[in-house]
């Protein structure tokens, strides 16, 4: 009863709002509404209240936008009449009527982001049988040991769970295929993989023909296997080792319980975040999701699942036959059909994997790219809000997810919309100046407010418009490639794990170049029309200033094109070094799947270190285990002053190495958290748009630089080719052993 | 009309005018001339173009001679003759047209129009004038451009007609305004009458004004019909004016009767309404109103035209309509400021606020060469509303560009619309005399345009005097009182010119009730109207009026330092005083050429964007000051809010009886009866009627229903004018629902 009531009163405030938020006043009723919001917000946030005083934040901050929205539909919109004009109006239009309707479902999505409590502990008779999957394609095999050693080394009773890898790159189909080498390849990497997982405990599975990609994969062993739940880690997603006594209780605890999903976390920057060099200091771009949305959605049961770091029941697998594979996100597809029959989800939100993103920009475009387009099919082919079975809170939470892809398609017309009045002085947007200052400034300044608010914490200001600005020309054709053949858009593998040993320009760059030159362009025409034209035009301002908004955003994108050599800070690990004869104490630099660095100082070198040589580094390993040793050979040594800093390939290594590489490579939970809380720190707009602007005024000398060096190349290149002397220069190359820094960089000591 | 001819009429009019005055219709040159009434300033053509139409009512007598049409005029001297003209066009037939060269001595026009042009009934007549500079080319010197019609020569003339006679109630439209644009009504009353009898004759006035056509009403009381030229009126209960002698124009019979007599004496015409009980006569005098009916109406398009905008084209509610309705024509223009003006008349409860934006849908060209600060303007009230640039250096030819103007902008009753083009182009700086000469067109205005009214908020906000004078609002139902605090004839008349001009420009008769009882006017809402000594210091000083310092300057007056002439004398001069017209002037009756350049300061920036200062909270105003009368007045116009409920007092009071009654006459006149708005107003014999107060705190009256969407805008336009409300109302919504948000979203949903 009191449900009903409580709704009914929600109904008739909203109604109230709404009818006097839509009200015709004049201009300076609205100006007066607007900054009496804008103060009330800002107090609210700048004494930082709580309970209640979030929703009447939102609420004050919700009148402006209904006003800004219901003046821009019904006042600014060229004519009917004007067809040359109105088209692109309206065009710009539903852009922001996107925005608009996108930050009114965020609204619900996050009414009240929830947190879960940890688990009962469950007696040993109690806990369930677990599987683990660890599906495979083409990752490194020194790359799936890491992740197969910690997913043994798990908290849980031996007999209770079994961990399975399975290849998808030695199957039968590739390793009979017709290209003889990539055959050998295949079957080489079959070989190798069984020894793998046999040495290190685990179950080696694959399949006869590569059908329906990584659902496909992971139904051929669910078909063979039994546990009552699954865990699924992706190949480089390596867990901690309370992770399954951190989620396996609250099944117990709920019958209906059908996914249990945690945060996926990374150790290594993205493309943006590495060429911007931010990583440290900023939150990382899915923490927005995993942080803030992923908890309001598990409010309302949508949480769902993310493919990887997440434990699922069987039981409910069943009744949908197992993965779904019809699209290429088939993990929220799963979850889709799961919840439309009332199975219910949870999120957790403690980082207990230690994951890889993409590192070069082309790869992370892929990434984003595959998800646009299959969140795209499942708005075609399944879509949420035709599903029966799901409520109309989760319908909205499923249609959020999916809709954010589209802001591929609705920020094209931001970026053309000012260049149609610099150059064929097109009006589109009726608007004088002072409509301008009281409507749509003071739209804008309240939804900056309204997103540094909610997620101010997880997502700095104007980062949000780099990442869709970066990525929107790419998944836009993917889109369309999606609306062409729903059922078959072409799917391609992420590739991880990549290594960027110097400074050079993505291949993706060239769009990125082209906008920056068109909006300097501008720039210049919008400062000749300014002097040259008698009347100081109020539009041509407004417009020139948004022209630069998109310069400045140009200018950002080339720092992200521009891609650094991968550069981490040092570990700082102590070590003891077993080489020759001597024992030394040193220092762990650097440590990654192929090998690691050391810096040991010059006066502890008693002889000389051949490269080849063989030595032994010893780890205490964290958390009072005990210490590891790991065999390593050495592959380079670089004299810096008073140290040697010697670059080592790693031996052959066994299961308890592993246990030590990984003890130096990867932090506990503990850790991992502390790291991402370290970078959370609330911080204003103003200091997000002071990080902006530091990345737009460096993006683009960096970005020219380097295209300056590829055309001396190419030239020089050219002239060798032609039989010429001398080759063009070549940049040093650094120390061959690609290196990843560990997570334990934030922890204090 | 040859000079000589002109030059003796004006001499006639001079020496004569007292007697031409009261021979309303009499032309001593043996032929009927009927004016162009009702203001002399309307026959004013001032800046590079200006046009007026009037629609002029001929009986079919008249219609049958060979009708003329005089026009006589002078002009500036800045006029320059080779490239002015004036054009007279009948019916939307072009008629004559003559160069402008009368600045040392008067012009004159002179045309005999084709037979069958002029139609019984309403005819529409227009001039349109158009002038250029002698030697500057400036937009500023526009202003120095001016010609004047001639009110006591120009007229449609009907030679071998003395005086139109007058048989049935049409015709009464055929009386000719005199010299000042007035028409003389002489209602006919027994001495120390009661208060019914003055209310049937008060509303058989009225009745007579509508019908007549009358504009400008110059109401007599007088105590008996003479056998001169004029109209008489006379109203009431049979047995009562037998009573009191008056039995003798009444015909026989019994019941209602209504009848007009215009033959025995020449020129004169008598309106009599009888009947033997209140209701026989109430019936009687309404059947002088005309008839409404669509079918009934048999005006030509034209006449139709010039009937709908004589007092301002009537807008109601929510409409469309090209501008050609308005009076407006499709016009080619090779000067540097063209003017195209019309006045709409909105209702006594139209809301001004802003809450939504009156349109001018323009369909209009502009010529390549002009210079970038061309723009077209629009004046409302000679505030500047609305603008749009002509920007384009190659020209441009557009349809349906919309000019927005608030409708803060507007008032209740007539607003005055100008649509003005600025054209200046390179060659006028320079200013060569090839240039002057150059008649190159320049911009051209389409009467397609529209003008687009959207819906508007129906509520009575008081106190408007506007509302009052354009309406009678809200002394239309019969609730309300009229109250005189005496029986004198000049009161009395005052009273009946005062209502004849509202009931004319309303359309419709005042029902409010005459009273000369002091104790019956302390309820509901009541006019008071009479001399300043007669009513109580505590009564006027509810009006806010600073008493005292009003007596002691109108003490002044009755001792004589003001001269003036006597009531019923020749008022006429001072209508055409060219004194009165310069003061208007000078008062900036007419807007000055803008300043261009953009001020740079921080306050006018504010202004320009911003443009909130203390007035517009409701909470934070001052309470109203005391109405200071100026110096001159001799008129004073001020309404208050009643003592209960929706009552409104509205009081009009003159220095006596005779300056009252005297400058009523003036008062009625349109361009100063349109003039008078907001709290108080004053009459000046010199300077026009000017508002000298505009309520701060103000009531509403609901008038018609309150639909939701009346509702909305009301509420709309409330909160637009009283901006603390808006934010205060917005932010406890917002509160209540962030509140009501968070209790709903704690009860659904999984909970921590």
């Amino acid at each position: 009863m009191e449900r009903s009531v409580k709704k009914a009163l929600w109904l008739s405030c909203g109604l109230v709002f709404l009818i006097l938020a839509t009200e015709p006043v004049g201009i300076r009723s609205q100006f007066a509404i607007g900054v009496a919001a804008l103060i009330g917000m800002s107090v609210i946030r700048a004494l930082g209240l709580t309970g209640p005083w979030r929703q009447i934040f939102l609420a004050l901050g919700t009148a402006v936008v209904i006003r800004y929205f219901f003046w821009r539909t019904v006042n600014t919109i060229p004519p009917l009449s004007d067809l040359w004009n109105f088209i692109p109006g309206v065009l710009l239009y539903m852009a922001e009527l996107y925005s608009t309707v996108m930050l009114a479902i965020s609204l619900f999505v996050v009414a009240d982001p929830l947190d879960r409590k940890p688990p009962r502990k469950l007696a040993p008779e109690e806990m369930p049988t677990v599987d683990i999957y660890i599906p495979t394609y083409n990752e490194d095999p020194e790359l799936l040991a890491m992740t197969v050693i910690a997913a043994i080394d798990m908290d849980y009773p031996k007999d209770k769970f079994t961990v399975w890898l399975l290849d998808d790159g030695g199957s039968d189909q590739k390793c009979n295929q017709d290209n003889l080498k990539k055959a050998k390849e295949a079957q080489e990497r079959r070989v190798e993989l069984t020894a793998l997982a046999e040495e290190l405990g685990a179950k080696y599975l694959t399949r006869a023909k590569n059908e329906h990609a990584k659902a496909g994969n992971m139904n051929n062993c669910f078909k063979q296997s039994d546990g009552e739940l699954i865990a699924v880690f992706d190949a480089d997603h390596v867990p901690v080792r309370e992770f399954l006594q951190q989620t396996v209780g609250y099944f117990r605890e709920d019958p209906r319980l059908f996914l249990c999903q945690t945060p996926h976390f990374f150790t290594n920057p993205d493309p943006l975040e590495r060429n911007l060099e931010t990583f440290q200091r900023m939150p990382s771009e899915n923490e927005m999701f995993y942080g803030i949305i992923q908890k309001g959605l598990d409010k309302w049961n949508g949480a769902f699942f993310c493919g990887s770091a997440a434990v699922i029941r069987r039981e409910a697998l069943q009744l949908v036959g197992g993965f779904s594979g019809i699209t290429i996100t088939e993990d929220c597809e799963t979850a889709l059909d799961l919840h439309s029959r009332g199975w219910r989800s949870m999120y957790v939100d403690k980082p207990m994997i230690s994951g890889l993103q993409p590192e070069t920009f082309s790869s992370f475009i892929g990434q984003r790219s595959r998800w646009a387009r299959g969140m795209f099919q499942i708005f075609l082919l399944k879509n949420p809000v035709l599903k029966r079975g799901l409520t109309l809170a989760q319908k909205i939470c499923y249609l959020s997810n999916i809709t954010y892809w589209f802001f591929s398609i609705f920020r094209l017309p931001f970026l053309v919309s000012p260049l149609l009045f610099i150059y064929f002085n097109m009006q589109i947007y009726i608007a004088n100046a002072q409509e301008f200052i009281s409507y749509t400034v003071l739209y804008m300044l309240a939804n900056m407010m309204m997103q540094n608010y909610l997620y101010g914490k997880v997502r700095w200001a104007l980062v949000s418009e780099v990442y869709e600005f970066m990525q929107t020309l790419y998944l836009a054709q993917g889109l369309f490639s999606v609306v062409l053949n729903p059922y078959k858009p072409t799917f391609n593998v992420t590739d991880k794990g990549n290594s960027l040993d110097k400074d050079h320009l993505s291949e993706l760059s060239t769009p990125f170049f082209v906008l920056f030159g068109v909006y300097s362009v501008s720039m210049i025409v919008c400062v000749w029309r300014w002097f040259t034209e008698r009347d100081a035009n109020e539009l041509l301002g407004v417009v020139a200033m948004w022209n630069l908004f998109n310069l400045l955003m140009s200018s950002a994108a080339l720092g992200v094109i521009a891609e650094r050599r991968t550069f981490r800070a040092p570990l700082d690990r102590p070590i003891d070094l077993a080489i020759g004869s001597s024992l030394i104490s040193a220092k762990a630099l650097d440590v990654s799947y192929g090998g690691c660095r050391v810096c040991v100082p010059a006066d502890r070198m008693q002889q000389p270190v051949a490269v080849g040589a063989p030595a032994v580094v010893d780890v205490k390993l964290r958390a009072g285990h005990g210490a590891q040793s790991f065999p390593v050979v050495v592959s380079n040594t670089v004299t810096r002053g008073d140290v040697v800093e010697i670059g080592f390939a790693f031996g052959k290594l066994k299961r308890r190495h592993y246990q030590a590489i990984g003890d130096l490579m990867f932090g506990d939970a503990k850790e991992i958290t502390a790291f991402r809380e370290n970078r959370r720190r609330a911080h204003g707009i103003l200091h997000g748009m002071g990080t902006f602007f530091a990345w737009s005024f460096t993006g683009p000398p960096r970005a020219f630089r380097l295209l300056w060096w590829e055309w001396k190349d190419r030239r020089a290149a050219l002239k060798a080719s032609e039989g010429g002397p001398g080759g063009g220069t070549v940049a040093e190359a650094p120390p061959v052993v690609a290196l990843q820094p560990a997570p334990a960089r934030a922890a204090s000591a | 009309m040859r000079s000589h001819t002109v030059f003796a009429a004006l001499v006639a009019f001079l020496a004569f005018a007292a007697t031409a005055r009261a021979n309303g219709t009499a032309n001593p040159g043996g032929e009927a001339l009927h004016r162009f009434g009702p203001d002399p300033l309307q026959l004013r053509f001032e800046g590079e173009t200006s046009s007026r139409s009037w629609p002029i009512y001929v009986t079919s007598a008249e219609a049958r001679t060979r009708a003329r049409i005089h026009v006589g005029f002078t002009n500036a001297i800045s006029v320059m003759p080779e490239s002015s003209t004036l054009s007279i066009t009948v019916n939307d037939v072009a008629v004559a047209q003559t160069p402008i060269a009368a600045a040392t001595d008067p012009g004159a026009l002179d045309v005999e129009l084709p037979r069958g042009l002029l139609t019984q009934g309403f005819n529409n007549v227009r001039i349109a004038v158009s002038q250029r500079h002698r030697v500057d080319c400036s937009m500023e010197a526009t202003y120095e451009l001016w010609t004047q019609v001639d009110p006591a020569s120009s007229g449609l003339a009907f030679p071998g007609v003395a005086d139109p006679h007058i048989e049935m109630l049409d015709d009464l439209a055929a009386i000719s305004p005199d010299v000042s644009g007035a028409v003389t009504i002489r209602v006919v009353l027994p001495d120390d009458p009661d208060a019914a009898a003055v209310d049937s004759a008060m509303h058989a006035v009225e009745a007579v004004a509508i019908r007549a056509n009358i504009q400008r009403p110059r109401v007599e009381v007088v105590g008996e019909i003479r056998d001169d030229a004029g109209l008489y009126v006379l109203a009431g209960q049979r047995g009562y004016l037998t009573l009191h002698g008056l039995g003798e124009f009444i015909g026989p019979g019994q019941g209602r009767a209504l009848s007009v007599e215009g033959q025995e004496v020449s020129g004169r015409v008598i309106v009599v309404a009888v009947g033997d009980s209140p209701k026989e006569t109430a019936d009687a005098i309404d059947g002088i109103l005309p008839v409404r009916h669509a079918e009934a109406r048999t005006e030509s398009p034209p006449a139709a035209r010039a009937l709908a905008n004589q007092f301002g084209y009537s807008v109601r509610d929510e409409l469309r309509v090209p501008l050609r309705d308005l009076g407006v024509h499709t016009e080619e223009f090779g000067g540097r400021l063209f003017r195209a003006a019309f006045d709409i008349n909105l209702p006594g409860d139209f809301y001004p606020a802003d809450y939504d934006k009156l349109t001018l849908s323009l369909t209009a060209g502009y010529s390549s060469g002009l210079l970038s600060n061309s723009q077209i303007l629009v004046r409302v009230n000679d505030r500047e509303a609305g603008s749009m640039p002509m920007k384009n250096p190659r020209g441009d030819l557009f349809r349906d560009r919309p000019v927005s103007v608030s409708l803060s902008a507007m008032r209740p009753g007539v607003n005055h619309v100008v649509v003005e083009a600025q054209t200046p182009d390179a060659g006028d700086a320079a200013c060569e005399v090839k240039h002057l000469m150059d008649m190159r067109k320049r911009f051209v205005f389409f009467e397609r345009s529209e003008l687009i009214v959207p819906a508007f908020a129906h509520i009575g906000r008081l106190p408007n005097l506007a509302a009052t004078l354009s309406s009678g609002f809200p002394y239309e139902s019969e609730t309300s009182l009229i109250y005189a605090p005496s029986r004198d004839r000049a009161t009395l008349s005052a009273v009946a010119s005062y209502l004849a001009r509202t009931a004319s420009v309303s359309g419709r008769p005042i029902g409010a009730r005459i009273t000369f009882d002091r104790e019956a006017a302390k309820r509901g809402s009541v006019l008071f109207i009479g001399a300043l000594d007669s009513f109580p210091q505590s009564l006027v000083e509810q009006f806010g009026v600073d008493y005292v310092s009003l007596k002691k300057s109108w003490s002044r007056v009755n001792a004589g330092d003001f001269s003036g002439p006597e009531p019923g004398g020749t008022a006429a001069p001072q209508s055409v005083d060219s004194g009165q017209v310069f003061d208007q002037w000078a008062q900036g009756g007419h807007a000055a050429p803008e300043d261009f350049s953009p001020r740079l300061t921080l306050r006018a920036l504010y202004d320009r964007y911003i443009n909130i200062h203390r007035g517009d909270f409701a909470l934070l105003r001052d309470p109203e000051r005391p109405i200071q009368a100026p110096e001159r007045a001799t008129i004073l116009l001020a309404q208050a809010h009643g003592p209960q409920g929706f009552d409104t007092w509205t009081l009009v009071v003159g220095a006596s009886p005779g300056s009252l009654a005297r400058d009523m006459t003036s008062l009625v006149a349109p361009s100063n009866w349109n003039e008078v708005e907001g709290r108080a107003s004053v009459f000046t014999p010199r300077g026009g009627a000017k508002t000298i107060d505009h309520a701060v705190h103000t009531y509403f009256i609901p008038t018609e229903s309150l639909t939701p969407g009346n509702l909305r805008l009301i509420a709309a336009g409330f909160m637009s004018a009283n901006l603390d409300y808006y934010v205060l109302s917005v932010l406890i919504a917002a509160v209540l629902l962030g509140l009501a948000t968070r209790a709903a979203v704690k009860v659904h949903g999984n909970r921590s």
